[in-house]
């Protein structure tokens, strides 16, 4: 590993203070505040595409949090003369075939869907990372034993094996964000092992082990900051998969039924109108799926190209 | 000759490796439906059965046994042929999929290929004119497709395509209802058709195609669009291509350059998308009611019918990594970077 390749790994660092190791290694330090701050700034001028992403997830945060004060009706609250109203100033996107406000269930599903896939990302990224930076310094026999056991569970169609696991633990959204972390571990897991590979014979982490440091102390402070670029445009990739998966998943019937709002279940509701032309208990839900996963999505493209610049 | 033999030996390496592969693969069929406290015993003797007819189930399921034996005796049937029966339809778990298994690979088939054609082209377009006005477009809609839901898309085009414009059939099955099915010879359906003589059969078959392939081509072809575009756009870049640049080679020489060096990345993307269509079958054959083994697979997992769920994930497992063994030997083949050693 050539010493340019050294700065270019460090370099995203230096610019985004939320990610380097504040121990004080860079000789003149801006607060970490002023740092972040000045770093998003430049993140957010950079790529208009980028800066729209962080606008509907932003959006989508807003409307989760706010949804009690925001919607009109109570997600769950039935109005019995009202089934399958088309859309009007009164239900903004009619109601369904419960006669439950879709307006207001659509605003709602938002907390569930955000909260599945935070948690379910958060717990992956912290095992995998842990899994990735030990099999990837160590490497030997417990590399060996978890890349087989992590090829074994990447073998099946994600979807299927999640069906599978939430129909038999039958537990509902724990079951749901138990899965979806379970299913991402392998990639994190990779994704750390191989930048961990890098990292490992770079000048800085030879430096550091020929000065006598712990094991630990050499992956947290040098490993674990440097191989960060790429989990954090990996993260908004899992966010975005996850909101899918758990939209497929409920779709399907298994794991979050039908009261409870969540969009994939409410398309399910919806799905048995659309062949007689019912579309909007179908197409709203739908379509908040859609805006919340192209924001992330949109925000991974952009840190790609910003942490990355060149990579891939 | 060199070659052959280092194509050879990898070939050897890299289809011993699926055995241990499999072994696992068969581990987690196997126990991933007995992670839960569902008791199938409880579901087949009734709601009204007493613990004593509860019992007496479990005890011919052999379900009381411990499980370590269970799967041993499961591992030891399922290699002499006998996948055991659904406790719902009663009959053999081999028959069912050998009934589905060839519907469903059928249409992920022709799905793949219609997402490979659209992925490849609008990946290959936008990579070879970066940072063009038709990149951007292509950039924006290629993520607006990996964005969506396949089932949403499905269900959007029904309303679109046979609710509002009537130019598609019912999304009901492979074909029209009025139309007798043809007779099971290969299972492949459309097959069946032809080796009938049922043109009309064939071309209602084609008709109710129409609707699941577009959907996985949009959202299955975006996936590959991206890949592509990011992997023609490094190719592009390395010095090879500029040497060919600079030396005034005609354009279509360079785009087959690019097409070419690009080939084992995008040869990758095609076997994750086959497999992904193995997954994203279950919800087109949902909406759709194609009857294929996605249904049946989701309907066992719904009822905690062991032996087709077992049957279900363990011939998934084995598929994908069959897939993803020809798409390696594939690329071994034609990028002898991959056997050098």
């Amino acid at each position: 590993m050539s010493a340019t390749e050294d700065h270019a790994a460090g370099s995203p660092l230096g610019r985004d203070g939320s990610l380097a190791p504040t121990s004080g290694d860079l000789p003149e330090q801006q607060p970490v505040l002023r740092r972040t701050l000045r770093a998003i700034n430049e993140f957010l001028r950079s790529d208009l595409s980028g800066t729209l992403g962080v606008v509907l997830i932003a959006a989508w945060l807003l409307v989760a949090v706010l949804a009690p004060v925001i919607a009109p009706f109570s997600p769950v609250e039935v109005f019995g003369d009202r089934v399958l109203e088309a859309p009007s100033s009164v239900h903004w996107f009619g109601t369904d075939i419960n006669g439950m406000d879709v307006f207001s269930r659509t605003l709602h599903a938002a907390r569930l869907d955000l909260q599945i896939a935070g948690t379910a990302v958060l717990i992956s990224l912290v095992i995998g990372v842990v899994l990735g930076l030990l099999t990837g310094y160590l490497g030997g026999w417990v590399d060996m034993l978890v890349l087989r056991l992590l090829d074994v569970l990447q073998a099946f169609p994600a979807l299927i094996l999640g069906l599978a696991i939430v129909a038999a633990l039958q537990r509902g959204i724990g079951s749901v964000i138990f899965v979806i972390a379970f299913l991402d571990i392998p990639i994190y897991a990779r994704l750390i092992r191989a930048e961990t590979f890098r990292i490992r014979e770079t000048n800085y982490v030879e430096a550091a082990r020929a000065l006598g440091n712990p094991t630990w102390r050499i992956l947290l402070v040098h490993v674990l900051p440097n191989s960060l670029p790429p989990v954090v445009i990996q993260s908004a990739v899992r966010m975005a998969w996850a909101v899918k998966i758990t939209a497929s998943l409920a779709f399907v019937g298994v794991g979050i039924q039908a009261p409870t709002p969540e969009w994939g279940s409410m398309i399910r509701v919806g799905s048995d109108g659309i062949m007689t032309g019912v579309w909007w208990p179908t197409v709203f839900p739908g379509l908040a799926v859609v805006t919340l996963v192209l924001g992330l999505n949109l925000l991974a493209d952009a840190l790609q190209s910003y942490l990355r610049p060149g990579g891939r | 000759m060199n070659f052959i033999r280092n194509f050879g030996w990898y070939a050897v390496k890299r289809t011993l490796m699926v055995v241990p592969l499999l072994f696992g693969v068969s581990l987690v069929a196997f126990f991933i439906i007995r992670l839960g406290d569902v008791n199938p015993a409880v579901l087949i003797a009734g709601p009204t059965a007493s613990a004593a007819e509860i019992e007496q189930v479990a005890a011919e399921l052999g379900l009381e046994r411990p499980l370590f034996e269970q799967y041993r005796t499961y591992l030891a049937s399922a290699l002499s042929g006998d996948l055991g029966e659904s406790w719902i339809t009663g009959r053999t778990v081999s028959t069912e999929l050998r009934n589905r298994l060839p519907v469903t690979l059928e249409l992920i088939t022709i799905g793949t290929v219609a997402s490979v054609i659209v992925g490849l082209l609008l990946g290959f377009v936008a990579g070879m004119r970066e940072r063009s006005l038709v990149d951007h477009f292509l950039r924006v809609s290629t993520l607006g497709g990996i964005s969506m839901p396949i089932f949403w898309l499905g269900l959007l085009l029904i309303y679109v395509v046979f609710f509002l414009t009537d130019l598609a059939p019912p999304p009901l099955g492979r074909q029209s209802l009025m139309l007798a099915t043809p007779e099971f010879r290969t299972g492949l359906p459309l097959m069946d058709a032809l080796l009938d003589g049922r043109l009309d059969v064939f071309w209602s078959m084609v008709r109710h195609l129409m609707l699941p392939v577009i959907t996985m081509a949009l959202v299955i072809g975006a996936t590959i669009a991206k890949q592509t575009r990011a992997s023609v756009i490094e190719v592009r870049n390395t010095s090879m291509v500029r040497y060919a640049r600079a030396i005034g080679m005609p354009q279509w020489r360079i785009w087959w350059l690019v097409l070419h060096n690009s080939l084992p990345s995008v040869i990758t993307f095609i076997a994750i998308a086959y497999s992904l269509q193995l997954g994203g079958s279950v919800l087109i054959e949902l909406i759709f009611s194609w009857g294929g083994i996605g249904q049946l697979g989701v309907n066992a997992i719904q009822r905690a019918d062991y032996a087709v769920v077992q049957a279900y994930v363990f011939a998934m497992g084995i598929l994908a990594a069959a897939i993803y063994l020809v798409a390696d030997l594939i690329i071994a083949s034609i990028d002898p970077r991959v056997t050098f050693k």
